[in-house]
């Protein structure tokens, strides 16, 4: 079975400043892998691995996407080859967008199975895979929580809230996996190493058909009013001291 | 403040329209309810206060997202201006089956929903892993948004509403290509920390899994639930999934957040941001969790929660 | 000049950092500090993400790497509060025995390495030969085609989980001792071989013995190279242990200094952070400029072994500056933590006891003077 797997590359949330103003600085953000993205190319090398097939990556954006030890750090996951489309335009392009990116670029390729994380680390919208699949017009689930691969299809196990749904999605398909799927390997030196070696395919934007309108703009990104906390810390964990805190609990309450 | 005329309201069960009608109500002149499901149902959400339900129907062993197609279709010939949907995870994917029609993208986990002065439908959601907020306007009709669950349980629903009348959508041809195998029951005990006023949560400051009992017994002596970190839920997978807080896991507004051997970091406190009191016990005195907190402990976590679950026994 | 890491040292790197952050070791650690025990499960997690097969060649199952690499991990773990003397790349240990030993000891040797065993305990020095190596008197004797190995061993390191020794005694054919050394690798399950633990300050972590060999029994085949030639070969490599030896300095001076610096920028005294105090200020700057300057004297050590030039006199230096200098940096830690650095609760406590022995083993910074020293004066003339 051929699997692609899709992710984003993302600023680290830890890095993310806040300015006096209350405006998000990214200036010193170190651009990592999608965090949620991780797991979606673990899940597409596990399938390709167990049905003998190739788990390959896709992924669009800005300038970000040229840092090679990003393209590294994402080939060392067990996938064999990396698409890209590239352009600056795509830095901030939304859910819609990207989805219609990467819709078009899925068109270019061979494929089974279309994986996506959970939502992207940085906007975490949860809808990428979602409108992948429906802009596509291919079966699409969410939540996916365990890929059974079958001829034609998978089985997979969705995680509502209040059950567990076992669907079997007929091929090909998109589904975005939920972050407990499974647990992304750690890449050992030779993945490093092999990952430098490994074909990657650039797409500029117009070759795959461009960047439609957005329909809904981003007015502002802020960071909240912060809740001004007591910070009231007993430095040891004396009978005293503890005492005093459920005081303080009970009062709360 | 401005509205916008038609908003249509979608839950996946009839007792959660009431609280999305009346957010639809303060948005919109007129709220129309989406139902996919059986004809029982479609008359029951007739009656959570909106002026029509249009009603998709999903017969017998069929899944819902056999019904969405049914809805897109309406969507694209009746153009409300606004689809508001609950927040789950049927509704994430039926309603970006929507906004893909319709050329947009949903907005998500809504914390607050409005109309602009220019007649647009604005919302904003948490980004950056809690570090900040984004607010999205909608320029094209429909906006498609779910509302979260903070801002949903927010809102009073409406008492006595009149039973609106039941339209019912043409079914669509088009399949979903998926096809339900069976139904299982979550093997976790459902736990509905979000509903929780309040909760002690655990971090990977406790050492082993069994030592959980002594973070049960000072979460029964409050009366609370227990929640945790990713990493107790993800990593060593030692509770539910559900029982997650944080960016990607439950986003709470307890009246207290006791927080035990956690370090504070902020995809995880931003669950708890909006608990009236936050307490944090963890040794590690640096911990940023201090920082966030009414009240601190520096201590060892298995010498303070026993000393603090007898004091908590003895105060009352 | 360039002192960017590469791609590849940077990807390594946040390979080990997951390894060590999702383990979530530092309460493990602190309990087997305590309770004298190896760190089983820190090590097979390491193991597992493939850091014992670092520096092996590829045809025997290993990843090779230069030296500055393995060194920068092996700092890198140091720094991440990973402990002293347990280190679980064995790489060295097996390019000895796949330069000098024969077919089966190599395989014996692998297998351990590759799972990050620590396949020998080194029988070098002895209760009346410390630095003075030429006062060894372990002997090897021939009889009957066997050879008998009889002698005390001293600071042997892991001795207890370690299968084999690799014993460095007396041939009794050349006068001089240097040309009369021979090795031998020989199981520790032996008969005549027995253990007694040392009771240390601390590396608690890591068991340290004294080997008795009492006609130990070997074939002529568990002799490793020629006959004679052991000092010599276990010079080979001697240079490129020194300099993991300072990695683990570096690592564990960053480790504590990481703490303090952070420590000092909360905790508050006279109603201020003591960050705020120069003094405190004074020793965050000079704990930063030894680390910077142990940093750059080693990698730049480790890139010269790499470029073919010699180290004899650099590995002695930074071995005695890393040595010094961190055991400094890890002092002052504990000064600016106060008397929680003094605490078993605090792991600055565990660095300052651990630390201490890398300025007395793999040579004391005395001997590094006597080496370099010497060289140094040669050189200018």
């Amino acid at each position: 079975m051929n699997t692609v797997a899709c992710y984003k590359i993302t600023p680290d949330n830890q890095d993310v400043a806040v300015a006096p103003d209350g405006s998000i600085d990214l200036a010193h953000a170190a651009m990592v892998l999608g965090e949620y993205d991780l797991m979606a190319i673990e899940e597409a090398a596990k399938v390709a691995e167990a049905t003998e097939g190739r788990a390959v990556l896709l992924t669009a954006g800005g300038e970000a996407l040229g840092d090679t030890k990003l393209v590294k750090a994402a080939l060392s996951r067990g996938a064999s080859e990396l698409y890209s489309v590239s352009d600056p335009a795509l830095a901030d392009a939304d859910a819609f967008q990207t989805a219609t990116v990467l819709a078009a670029t899925l068109g270019k390729m061979e494929y089974d199975l279309v994986i996506c994380g959970e939502g992207s680390a940085d906007r975490y919208e949860q809808q990428v895979g979602s409108l992948l699949g429906s802009l596509l017009g291919l079966p699409v689930v969410n939540a996916v929580s365990s890929i059974e691969p079958r001829d034609g299809s998978v089985v997979v196990e969705r995680a509502l809230e209040n059950e567990v749904e076992v669907l079997e999605v007929a091929l090909p398909a998109v589904v975005s996996v939920t972050t407990d799927i499974n647990l992304p390997r750690i890449p050992q030196l030779k993945d490093i190493l092999a990952a430098g070696k490994k074909p990657v395919t650039t797409w500029t934007l117009d070759e795959v058909g461009g960047l439609p309108s957005a329909c809904v703009e981003t007015v502002s990104v802020k960071a909240p009013g912060n809740v001004e906390r007591k910070k009231v810390v007993y430095e040891s964990g004396s009978a005293e001291n503890v005492g005093e805190l459920a005081a303080n609990i009970r009062a709360s309450l | 403040m401005s509205t916008v005329n038609n908003v249509w309201v979608w839950a996946e069960t009839p007792a959660s329209y009431a609280a999305l009608c009346a957010l639809g109500r303060t948005l919109g002149s007129k709220v129309e309810a989406v139902w996919v499901g059986d004809a029982e149902g479609a008359q029951s959400v007739a009656a959570q206060g909106c002026d029509a339900v249009l009603w998709a129907e999903q017969p017998q062993g069929a899944l819902f997202e056999d019904g969405v197609a049914a809805v897109v279709a309406a969507v694209a010939e009746q153009k409300p201006d606004l689809v508001l949907c609950g927040t789950t995870k049927r509704l994430r994917l039926a309603s970006a089956h929507v906004a893909a029609a319709c050329g947009t993208r949903v907005v998500n986990d809504a914390v607050r929903v409005w109309v602009d002065d220019d007649g647009c439908v604005e919302a904003e959601h948490m980004v950056y892993g809690g570090s900040a907020y984004s607010i999205e306007r909608a320029t094209c009709a429909p906006a498609v948004v779910l509302a979260g669950e903070s801002l949903l349980m927010s809102v009073e629903a409406a008492e006595g509403a009149a039973e609106a009348p039941v339209t019912q959508l043409p079914a669509s041809a088009e399949a979903s290509g998926i096809k339900l195998v069976e139904r299982k029951p979550r093997e976790v005990e459902s736990v509905n920390l979000a509903a929780a006023r309040r909760v002690v949560s655990v971090g990977r400051g406790l050492e082993k899994q069994e030592d959980l009992a002594l973070i049960e017994e000072l979460a029964r002596a409050l009366e609370a639930e227990v929640g945790c970190t990713r990493p107790i839920a993800e990593g060593v997978n030692w509770m539910a999934r559900e029982r997650y807080i944080g960016v990607s896991g439950a986003m709470l507004k307890p009246d207290l957040f006791v927080a035990v051997g956690v370090s504070g970091q902020v995809q995880h406190m931003v669950g708890a941001t909006g608990a009236k009191t936050i307490v944090a016990i963890n040794k590690d005195k640096n911990a940023p969790v201090f920082k966030q907190a009414d009240y601190g402990i520096v201590g060892d976590l298995y010498e303070v929660v026993p000393q603090l679950v007898e004091s908590l026994k003895a105060g009352k | 000049m360039d002192f960017k890491k590469t791609e590849e040292q940077e990807l390594l790197l946040e390979s080990l950092r997951t390894v060590m952050e999702r383990g979530n070791f530092e309460d493990y650690f602190k309990e087997c500090d305590k309770n004298h025990e190896y760190p089983q499960k820190a090590v097979d997690a390491l193991v597992e993400a493939g850091f014992s097969t670092l520096g092996i060649p590829e045809e025997h199952g290993g990843t090779p790497i230069d030296i500055l690499t393995q060194i920068m991990v092996a700092e890198e773990a140091h720094a991440l509060g990973y402990p002293s003397l347990c280190w679980i790349n064995f790489s060295t240990e097996v390019d000895d025995i796949l330069t000098f030993g024969n077919e089966d000891q190599q395989k014996k040797v692998l297998e351990c390495a590759l799972e990050g065993r620590k396949p020998f305990t080194l029988g070098f020095t002895e209760p009346q030969a410390g630095s003075d190596s030429a006062a060894m008197s372990t002997t090897a004797t021939k009889r009957d085609g066997k050879v008998y190995i009889n002698g005390n061993k001293t600071f042997n390191t892991s001795a207890d989980r370690a299968p084999f020794m690799l014993c460095v005694a007396r041939s009794g054919i050349n006068e001089s001792p240097y040309k009369d050394f021979s090795m031998y690798l020989f199981p520790m399950d032996r008969p005549g071989v027995t253990i007694e633990k040392l009771d240390k300050i601390g590396n608690n972590m890591c068991g340290t013995y004294e080997v008795h060999l009492d006609n130990v029994e070997c074939e002529e085949t568990d002799l490793v190279g020629e006959e004679c030639k052991g000092f010599y070969q276990l010079m080979k490599n001697f240079e490129v242990e020194r300099l993991t030896i300072c990695a683990a300095n570096v690592g564990m001076a960053r480790c504590a200094y990481d703490e303090a610096v952070r420590y000092a920028g909360v905790r508050e005294q006279f109603g201020k952070t003591i960050g705020s105090f120069q003094l405190i200020q004074e020793k965050i700057v000079d704990m930063k400029i030894k680390i910077e300057n142990m940093q750059n004297m080693l990698y730049k050590t480790a890139w010269k072994k790499m470029n073919g030039e010699s180290i004899m006199i650099d590995s002695s230096l930074v071995k005695r500056y890393t040595g010094q200098a961190a055991f400094e940096v890890i002092d002052d830690a504990m000064q600016i933590m106060g008397g929680i650095g003094y605490t078993h609760d605090c792991r600055i406590s565990r660095l300052w006891r651990d630390q201490r022995v890398y300025r007395i083993m793999a040579g004391t910074e005395e001997i590094m003077v006597h080496t370099a020293g010497r060289a140094l004066i040669k050189e200018a003339q």
